[in-house]
């Protein structure tokens, strides 16, 4: 008989082994099912990544902090809007809530709560609810102007606010700005895998499009706050990934259905998905073949079927109470003492001041458009920005003269003809940026207060296209020395933006005077 | 000295891995502050982080945000470092290079799955 000690060991041994056997079991298929969704990854890419998240989530955290309560755009509003889902169980409606009194404090971040007198003791106990706009007339003031939104985000973050709800509501607001993070997370992975999808193992276009999508300071500033621009930016990065993935698959059932789904999530979270739709059709035609009708006809209705039936409750929702899809309708009555049109879209499309607004809000413009950074730095953004569009139209041209000769090309950055995929992958991403960018423009022509941040949710295929342009007109023997380069200037370039305008605006000013 | 499968000279890696991580974290952004002209007198200060984890958010959870901070500091500057380098170290390779290659390594890969010669 063997001595009880020795049994025991044995014992924890085989338990040992069992949990070994099924850790690696667990391990092994998750990396292999990370390896499916990045095709071509080498161990390398992955350490990098693995790297550059948890960075990633270090420098998120900062953010979170960094800025104070409540000052990311329509932070209060969508902070309500959670509060209602919680407490009242029903989505909020516009021209029907009210932001609570509470939030008064937080007027300078709050639209049309105007006048703002924060320190107004007897405001702040109790809110004035109507504002005269001399001429315009007397209106509301103080409502709950985040209302049209759809409900997946605000119902995703609702049970942190109903665990933290004994908690102080600034307490809880940092909270829910953590839980941005891990959207931001998904937002990096998944443009780095349809990187891969694309140039599968391709070091250059992985390390620079997760590097960018990682660093670009307004999308990192929407992983920080208390809003659905996050969750709407890595929705939309999910969906990108998947029309690339159904592109490379030529669209099968199971892709099919991944991608309904997908774009039925992405019309839940943020209303303006729905720019997608269009090029997702474009990209079925393309990659099935345009004269295949019959399959693509199928394989189409599948997306819009699924999508429908994820998304149906919502529509119902917002047709019965607003008579329309959108609510803009009533956005527009909402803001009617102080919204006009930007412009008209042709002016709008060709307006320097326009555009060069967009580019302040694509790197600037934190907290509500307060703090703005210098033209120098903003031109030297432009300028690797203009010359990586340079390269991408270089890429073009060799991509049709390589074809003409047969794809025998040399060029010292290493081009090699695209193959099919490849071409109609990237062109429906240039199709995204480009509709992506025409919606901002659209939006313009009916509110005043149109905004980049509309483009941020094709962050991934706008870093996809410039981290190819780069390639083009790198010299292949400069290509690891460059992407170190870029990555460190993209580090920089957030110390720069938060320490010389960011920390000292809010932490060494007295900005509540300002 | 080995760094990702390589060996490195130790001294790019004691500047990749250490110099410039507290360059750009610890050097640069005090730098800035005290230059800049927008900043009062009273209120330059040559430790910026300093200043800053002073003022955070006077909250009933500043031990909460605080450990935020302290935690996405350290990381942030012992990580930097570290990705910097591994973006730096990628060597050339040519499968890596171009992007038909691959697409034509995948296709005689199929073909090797379906027994056809591989070429």
């Amino acid at each position: 008989m063997l001595p009880m000690a020795v049994v025991e060991a044995d014992q924890a041994a085989e338990l040992n082994h069992t949990f070994r056997q099924a850790s690696n079991a667990f391990f092994g298929r998750a990396r292999s099912g990370f390896c499916e969704l990045a095709p071509g990854t080498d161990r390398f890419l992955w350490r990098f990544l693995a790297v550059l998240i948890a960075i990633y989530i270090a420098k998120q955290m900062l953010l979170v902090v960094i800025f104070p309560p409540f000052s990311g755009h329509d932070e209060v509003a969508h902070f309500a809007y959670v509060q209602t889902v919680v407490r009242e169980h029903r989505v909020p409606e516009l021209l029907v809530d009210d932001i609570p009194d509470y939030f008064y404090r937080y007027c300078q971040f709050i639209l049309d709560w105007s006048p703002c007198e924060p320190d107004n003791e007897r405001w702040l106990e109790q809110p004035f609810r109507f504002a005269d706009w001399g001429a315009a007339g007397v209106f509301p003031a103080g409502e709950q102007y985040a209302a049209n939104h759809p409900p997946l985000y605000y119902l995703l973050v609702a049970p942190a606010f109903k665990l933290t709800e004994t908690a102080s509501i600034e307490r809880q607001q940092y909270v829910l700005r953590a839980l941005s993070i891990p959207f931001g997370a998904i937002a990096v992975f998944f443009a780095f895998a349809t990187a891969m999808l694309i140039f599968p193992g391709d070091r250059f276009m992985g390390i620079l499009v997760s590097g960018f999508v990682a660093f670009q300071p307004q999308v990192s500033y929407e992983a920080s706050m208390v809003n659905n621009d996050i969750a709407g930016i890595a929705s939309m990065t999910v969906v990108i990934y998947l029309i690339v993935r159904g592109m490379k698959r030529r669209f099968g059932l199971f892709e099919s259905v991944a991608l309904g789904l997908g774009l039925g999530v992405a019309l839940l979270i943020k209303g303006n998905s729905v720019v997608i739709m269009p090029i997702i059709a474009l990209a079925m035609m393309l990659s099935i073949g345009i004269r295949r009708v019959r399959e693509w006809v199928a394989r189409g209705a599948v997306v819009a079927g699924v999508a429908a039936v994820v998304t149906a409750p919502w529509y119902a929702f917002l047709w019965r109470t607003y008579g329309n899809l959108d609510g803009l309708a009533q956005v527009e009555e909402l803001q009617q003492p102080w919204n006009r049109p930007a412009g008209a879209f042709a002016e709008l499309l060709f307006n320097r001041s326009f555009v060069w607004a967009r580019w302040q809000e694509t790197w600037g413009a934190f907290g509500w458009r307060r703090i703005q950074l210098s033209p120098t730095l903003l031109w030297s953004i432009a300028i690797p920005v203009l010359l990586a569009l340079v390269g991408l139209a270089i890429f073009a041209i060799l991509a049709v003269l390589a074809r003409r000769r047969d794809g025998k090309l040399w060029t010292p950055s290493g081009f090699v003809r695209p193959d099919r995929f490849q071409s109609l992958a990237l062109l429906i991403l240039l199709l995204i940026v480009i509709i992506s960018y025409l919606a901002v423009i659209q939006f313009g022509t009916r509110f005043i207060l149109t905004q980049a941040r509309y483009l941020f949710p094709v962050v991934s295929a706008v870093a996809i296209l410039l981290a190819l342009g780069l390639r083009t007109i790198v010299p292949l023997r400069a290509k690891s020395a460059f992407q170190g380069l870029a990555i460190a200037s993209l580090v920089l370039l957030n110390i720069l933006i938060y320490t010389k305008w960011v920390v000292p605006y809010w932490y060494l000013t007295d900005w509540t005077a300002i | 000295m080995q760094f990702n499968g390589r060996n490195l000279s130790s001294r790019v890696a004691l500047w990749v891995l250490l110099v410039l991580p507290v360059v750009l974290v610890l050097v640069v952004p005090p730098l800035l502050t005290h230059l800049d002209k927008g900043v009062t007198e009273s209120h330059r200060a040559w430790n910026i982080w300093k200043t800053m984890s002073q003022n955070l958010p006077q909250i009933d959870a500043q031990w909460v945000v605080a450990t935020l901070f302290w935690v996405g500091i350290s990381v942030f500057l012992v990580g930097v470092g570290v990705l910097i380098w591994l973006a730096l170290d990628s060597p050339s390779d040519t499968k890596s290079v171009g992007t038909a290659p691959i697409a034509e390594v995948t296709i005689n890969v199929e073909r090797l799955a379906t027994n056809e010669t591989f070429e």
